[in-house]
């Protein structure tokens, strides 16, 4: 017999479809999945969208309320909002694929590490993350922000994706602990398959519905973060972002409300949507709910 | 007791490697950041000549190797020195003083409420699992926990403190009255907590609503209940005796550990409501780069929170007989 085979024990594509039809069937999960959709084709079609460049200052049309030429007002500067938060909408989904494609490589990596070999390795790595999970992040976020002179919206996104992969590694890591019992692990391992290789090819593939669920649900979390920085004035002040409409909503809040709430309304449905895709992917795949 | 003694001083002797850690990432952070740290406490505001950067360098043994800054900054921290602020120019113990129990009456009472929300309606919406009932409040909760608080807090600013005039808008206390009766100042003080502690206790109680729900819908699974259940006891002693006893374990656990999540709602609420604590003096010192105070703040808050876990431990372990066998 060709042991090397054992590879074979794989996720089959077959095995997805029932999980989507059954995603398919909750009407949450659509909906969550329809305002993506819409997000990301927002993201994307921006330039096309968008009325007027986000930055174009309208003189002498300053903090207008909505109307016909500017369908969602202007702002203190007079830029048009709609144009303005459309073109966020494109910043919002950069920093979702760096900040949670950095936390995801990271929290995987690490919690298949921890989880898989166990021992002093887990104890140390766990005790690494825990320094980052009992201590309030946004305070290590700021932090960490205020470091550096330059502001950037790709900076602000990799320091999130930086100081939270934690909460993927833990999750990561109870999975893993799970499946290294299992009797296939077991039948590699005494085949003589190397470590790195059970890991990639039986162990992962069968925590993906978890890490799935994770990301998708860390989409929002780092929407929010990033918002929250933009808000308080510190991510980059001169970058199209919702954020950064809202800090100006801030300080015009009694003459023109109007500039704080939309910006404010779209972080909230784009959270809420990635919210509940994430809890419809995990109705559908059936995984288990880590709370922390 | 013996075993809870043995329990609660290895609890505390982990609470010293986890310092020096946090110390550790925070210290590194400063150090492996790209820039000079004079530069960095200087912030990038003045220019000054190479003599006044030596002599910077000197004073604040930055000229010394890492492990020996290390040591000294850390050991400072233990003798509760924070640091110095070069931006306010005073220790940085001084500039958190009063804020720091600012922030811990705004957290602490938001906590408290929506310890009180959710927990009654958590068990609830487990107890009639896919009800109506069950589906609205998973529904808002979710709904509610998606919410950028600082949003939320920002359109009730508009609607009740500037367009209704019922609340004021920002701060912890009418200035400049003197109060003639003590229950006024009272009422003063409890009409500026009330939208910022609201729209916390909102958005904690939604994450605690999920926990409490999810937590008691898997004490209800477990075999005890099926038994008690078949022994023929009450529905209601099956519940509240059995199952609701169990589910609060890991909410205890997790109620600690969430001060952390609680705290960071804390700076956006303090931002948006102007509330004198820590969290808005953290963003205006982030705003002027003032690393020291930064680092500061950071590393009491990382004690209190080492503390408060502790205290959960210590908590739990007299819920929970089993622990001290462990």
């Amino acid at each position: 017999m060709d042991w090397s085979r054992l590879d074979l024990i794989d996720v089959n594509l077959e095995g997805w479809l029932g999980p989507l039809r059954r995603l398919a069937r909750s009407r949450s999960g659509m909906v969550g999945a329809f305002i993506v959709l819409v997000v990301v084709v927002t993201a994307i079609l921006a330039p096309w969208i968008a009325p007027y460049k986000p930055t174009r200052l309208f003189y002498g049309n300053e903090l207008l309320p909505p109307s016909r030429d500017h369908w969602f007002g202007t702002d203190l500067m007079g830029r048009d909002i709609f144009s303005f938060v459309v073109w966020g909408t494109r910043s919002a989904m950069v920093v979702a694929v760096i900040a949670v494609g950095l936390a995801t490589a990271i929290g995987v990596a690490v919690g298949a590490v921890s989880g898989y070999f166990g021992g002093w390795v887990d104890m140390a790595l766990m005790r690494f993350t825990d320094v980052i999970l009992v201590t309030p992040i946004l305070f290590l976020i700021i932090l960490a922000t205020a470091l550096f002179v330059i502001r950037a919206v790709w900076l602000t996104a990799v320091i999130i994706g930086l100081f939270t992969w934690p909460y993927v590694a833990r999750i990561v890591r109870s999975e893993v602990l799970a499946l290294r019992e299992q009797l296939y692990v077991e039948a590699a391992r005494s085949a003589g398959v190397r470590d790195g290789r059970i890991i990639l090819r039986h162990v992962l593939p069968n925590a993906l519905p978890s890490i799935i669920v994770t990301a998708t649900i860390y989409v929002a979390y780092a929407i929010l973060t990033e918002a929250s920085l933009g808000f308080l004035g510190l991510g980059d002040p001169g970058a199209v972002t919702w954020g950064v409409m809202l800090n100006v909503g801030r300080d015009v809040l009694r003459r023109a409300p109007w500039v704080a709430t939309i910006p404010g309304l779209l972080i909230f449905i784009t959270t809420w949507a990635f919210n509940l895709l994430g809890d419809g992917i995990r109705e559908a795949l059936d995984v288990k709910e880590y709370l922390q | 007791m013996e075993g809870l003694r043995s329990y609660l001083i290895r609890r505390v002797l982990i609470m010293v490697p986890m310092f020096f850690g946090i110390a550790l990432v925070v210290f590194l952070l400063m150090h492996l950041a790209p820039g000079d740290p004079v530069q960095i406490m200087l912030g990038g505001r003045v220019q000054v000549t190479e003599e006044v950067i030596r002599n910077i360098r000197t004073r604040y043994g930055l000229d010394q190797p890492l492990l020996v800054q290390y040591w000294r900054w850390v050991t400072n921290l233990l003798q509760g020195d924070l640091g110095f602020s070069y931006v306010s120019n005073q220790p940085v113990a001084a500039l958190i003083g009063a804020r720091f129990w600012k922030t811990v009456q705004l957290t602490l009472t938001a906590q408290v409420l929506a310890v009180a929300m959710a927990v009654p309606l958590g068990v609830m919406a487990a107890l009639r699992y896919r009800s109506w009932t069950d589906n609205l409040l998973s529904g808002l909760s979710l709904f509610g926990y998606s919410m950028p608080s600082f949003w939320l807090g920002l359109m009730l600013v508009w609607l009740i403190a500037l367009k209704l005039g019922l609340l004021p808008s920002s701060g912890a206390r009418t200035v400049g009255v003197a109060f003639a009766a003590p229950w006024a100042a009272l009422v003063d003080q409890l009409k500026y907590m009330l939208m910022p502690v609201g729209v916390l206790a909102f958005n904690q109680s939604t994450f605690l609503f999920r926990l409490t729900r999810s937590s008691m819908l898997d004490a209800l699974k477990q075999d005890y209940v099926r038994t008690a259940r078949s022994k023929g006891l009450a529905e209601r002693v099956v519940v509240y005796r059995h199952a609701l006893r169990t589910a609060l374990l890991p909410l205890v656990t997790t109620i600690g550990l969430n001060l952390g999540y609680l705290l960071s709602g804390a700076v956006l609420i303090e931002t948006v409501f102007a509330w004198p604590g820590i969290g808005r003096l953290t963003v205006a010192m982030a705003l002027q780069r003032d690393y020291p105070t930064l680092m500061g703040i950071y590393m009491l808050l990382a004690v209190s929170m080492l503390v408060a876990t502790l205290l959960t431990d210590v908590l739990y372990s007299f819920i929970d007989p089993r622990v001290k066998l462990k």
